[in-house]
């Protein structure tokens, strides 16, 4: 009978993950402090032999392979035969990233890395037996593919500047370009996700960059030994044999353990929680509409209907709460992998940078989760390059030698704040501010702190001194600022000259639901979001004043452009309501016909129902079942024109 | 239906021997450790055990030993699920009293004729 195991292999995979995740954390630690229990250690070789056993049995010859030596290695750890030197850490985090590499060919169905897990394999054993602890550095050849939305001069300009950031880690041998995409072959010892994060530097939105490694032949199968068993009854074993070795590790203690809560989850598709999410937004808009028709219920002739109704809409509220929660994650699990990049940087620039996570506990929604990745990456690259002086700066400085960076995450008033300190030298203001002027930016006279600092992600601004691989580039803070505006986020900056820098990043809990504020444009109700809500002001037609056709208002001690939404409210004499909106440093006032209510509503995204429309960032559908459109504060702040033609229109 | 017991620390190989062995008929009760293992012994026997050797908290040695201290497992077939078929584990399984080994990874199918050998 011919058994199907392929079956397993998604759990499979998912089990490597986090043994590969409990072999870096591991690691790390050990490379901050290697003074670890036997307890660790033991753990440490488990997840190693764990992942050996189950590739075996399931046919992931490579893995078992290439986990085999690196169990060998955690062996000889924990046996105490070699001592956790910074040697063995960095062998053990290379084979992590290998094998890390090699599941994800594995989950996609792409060949291994032969020669990769071949390097793999002679340095770990190398490292072991302490024969020659350094393997040759392995350089593999990506192909960089990159095709972008410029033209002409612009586009030479940005092809020129990805050659220049390839150029400075590694060797650019051939190049082709066909007008349309622009190829690359480039040789060098960094991983393509590496080279990929570099090139973020160098591009923004109008850029698709795609690096891979270049087609190696296939490995060849080798088939692993053929299974075997015995029984004792049968068997030729004399008691003679050696006794079992004195391990590092005690008798196996019946200790209980926290961290396995196996037995009390499971693992379920996110296409299952988002599928969830999609009814219970349904259920949401029925719930309005059904309301809406009882209102107009006598409320003591149905008198228990009408609270009948009420307990539903409380137990719908309860369950979008619930059936939110479990997309919802803990920041933790994204940063504990900044420890691992942290140190990396650190050492490339010759530093010394202890990092702190505080309030890993704090939950986000997993989308969200995902995409501060990126920014977040950005800033504590930044913070190490530009923020922490060299120890000798340091020492100079009255500091301790080593820096610190600290990752903070707390939930605050319906947002999720994730603050990056450092307690490094600090922007220079003044040095902003000669750039800013230097880069034709209006300061006001006695600028704030937030006015100077917010140039800093103005595109195209750096103060960088020098360009390093690492940032500086003039590209960077403009696309974290760019990349957060687009889930609803924001980040802002204080900084103490000599004391340090924290960049505060303030999010939305989720991005499925909006606390919106609907109003009456001509015939159509639109959702503004409330957060970018200032307040609201009545205006009557001698308020409003023009100066170069463009309508304003004078507002507390300056002025206020004025967005007109429709005709009427241009036209009429009668009062206005202006709602002030603001977004980062832009201000305006909306002038709508009335304010309708305030509702939780369900975001639909238009690019996914319909397409990418200017000046709104989705759609609802109201109680009433009518389609309401969500507009984008940003995208009307920022549009330029600050008239009647630039404001979306109701149609 | 002849019930074996099954104790791995990786829920995959769990699931895998799980499946295989109730593919064949038999009923299976799953442990995840050693620690696990006995709890369950403690309720109830089984016909068979099959045990993989390196777990948190209790180890396949560990496990065995045990089990052969209570009268009720005194004969009953323990197989040792092992990455390695060396003298010293040879040793030491023989010392606990273990019924036979099995090297990872084996195939479903010897498994499943190993099993059979054993209980039918």
């Amino acid at each position: 009978m011919p058994i199907d195991i392929s079956r397993f292999h998604e759990s499979f995979f998912d089990e490597v993950a986090e043994h590969l995740a409990t072999i870096e954390r591991i690691a790390l630690a050990l490379d901050a402090d290697p003074h670890a229990d036997a307890e660790t250690y033991d753990e440490l070789f488990r997840a190693a032999h764990s992942i050996k056993g189950a590739s075996g049995i399931f046919g992931f010859a490579e893995m078992a392979e290439a986990t085999h030596a690196l169990e060998a290695l955690l062996d000889a750890l924990r046996n105490g035969a070699i001592e956790p030197t910074s040697d063995v850490i960095a062998a053990i985090l290379e084979a992590h990233d290998e094998l890390r590499a090699l599941l994800a060919a594995y989950r996609s169905h792409e060949p291994a890395n032969a020669d990769a897990l071949h390097h793999l394999r002679v340095r770990l054993e190398a490292t072991r037996t302490g024969a020659n602890a350094r393997a040759p550095v392995r350089e593999r050849r990506l192909i960089v593919r990159v095709r972008t939305a410029r033209r002409d001069h612009e586009r030479a300009a940005t092809l020129a500047s990805i050659r220049d950031a390839l150029g400075a880690i590694a060797r650019v041998e051939e190049i082709a370009d066909d007008g349309e995409t622009w190829r690359a072959s480039v040789v060098g010892a960094h991983a393509a996700e590496r080279l990929r994060e570099i090139l973020l530097f160098a591009t923004d939105d109008h850029d698709r960059v795609d690096v891979e490694e270049a087609a190696e032949a296939a490995p060849e199968p080798k088939p692993l030994d053929a299974s075997a068993f015995g029984f004792f009854d049968d068997d030729e074993t004399a008691a003679t044999t050696a006794p079992p070795t004195e391990h590092r590790s005690t008798a196996p203690t019946a200790r209980a353990r926290g961290e396995n809560a196996e037995g009390s989850s499971i693992r379920v598709d996110v296409k299952k929680v988002d599928q969830l999410i999609d009814l219970v937004g349904e259920m949401l808009i029925a719930q309005a509409a059904l309301q809406s028709s009882l209102a107009e219920l006598d409320e003591v002739r149905h008198q228990e209907l009408l609270s009948a109704a009420e307990r539903l809409s409380r137990y719908t509220r309860d369950v979008r709460e619930a059936v939110m929660g479990v997309r919802m994650l803990p920041i933790g699990s994204i940063f504990a992998r900044f420890h691992r990049l942290v140190r990396d940087t650190a050492r490339d620039l010759g530093k010394s940078v202890t990092l702190q996570t505080g309030g890993d506990d704090t939950e986000l929604d997993k989308g969200l989760l995902e995409s501060v990745i990126d920014p977040l990456t950005h800033l504590v690259r930044n913070a190490i390059d530009h923020g922490i002086e060299s120890p000798d700066e340091r020492i100079a400085a009255g500091k301790p030698a080593a820096g610190t960076i600290a990752l903070r995450a707390y939930e605050r008033s319906g947002n999720v704040y994730i603050e990056i300190a450092d307690d490094g030298r600090g922007i220079d203001r003044d040095r902003v501010m000669a750039r800013a002027r230097d880069a034709g930016i209006a300061l006001s006279d006695d600028p704030s702190d937030d006015e100077i600092f917010g140039c800093i992600f103005l595109p195209g601004f750096s103060t960088a001194a020098s360009v390093t691989e690492l940032s500086g580039r003039g590209v960077g803070m403009d696309v974290v600022r760019r990349n957060l505006a687009a889930i609803g986020g924001h980040v802002d900056v204080e900084s103490a000259a000599g004391a340090g820098t924290t960049i505060r990043l303030r999010l939305p809990l989720t991005l499925a639901i909006l606390d919106g504020l609907s109003v009456r444009v001509g015939d159509e109700t639109m959702i503004l979001p409330i957060a970018s809500v200032r307040e609201s002001i009545v205006l009557s037609a001698s308020d409003v004043h023009v100066a170069a056709d463009r309508p304003f208002i004078a507002y507390r001690d300056t002025t206020l452009p004025l967005i007109f939404m429709s005709d009427d409210a241009r036209t009429s004499d009668g009062e206005h309501v202006a709602l002030v909106v603001e977004h980062d440093r832009l201000a305006g006032g909306l002038v709508v016909d009335a304010i309708e209510g305030q509702h939780q509503v369900v975001i639909k995204s238009l690019e996914a129902n319909f397409r990418r429309v200017e000046g709104y960032s989705g759609a609802t559908v109201l109680g009433n079942g009518r389609v309401a459109l969500i507009l984008d504060v940003n995208a009307i702040l920022t549009s330029g024109s600050f008239g009647h033609e630039a404001v979306p229109k109701a149609s | 239906m002849k019930t074996i017991l099954t104790v791995d620390d990786s829920p995959s190989v769990r699931q895998m021997v799980s499946y295989t062995v109730r593919s064949a008929g038999y009923d299976v009760i799953e442990a995840k450790d050693g620690a696990e293992a006995l709890e369950l012994a403690q309720g109830r026997s089984f016909d068979m055990v099959l045990t993989d050797q390196n777990m948190p908290r209790l180890d396949g040695f560990g496990l065995i030993g045990q089990l052969r201290n209570d009268p009720r497992f005194s004969a009953t077939p323990i197989i040792m699920l092992t990455t390695e078929a060396s003298d010293e584990m040879k040793a030491r399984g023989k010392a606990v009293r273990a019924t036979g080994w099995m090297v990872k990874p084996f195939d479903p199918d010897t498994l499943l004729a190993v099993i059979q050998r054993l209980i039918g």
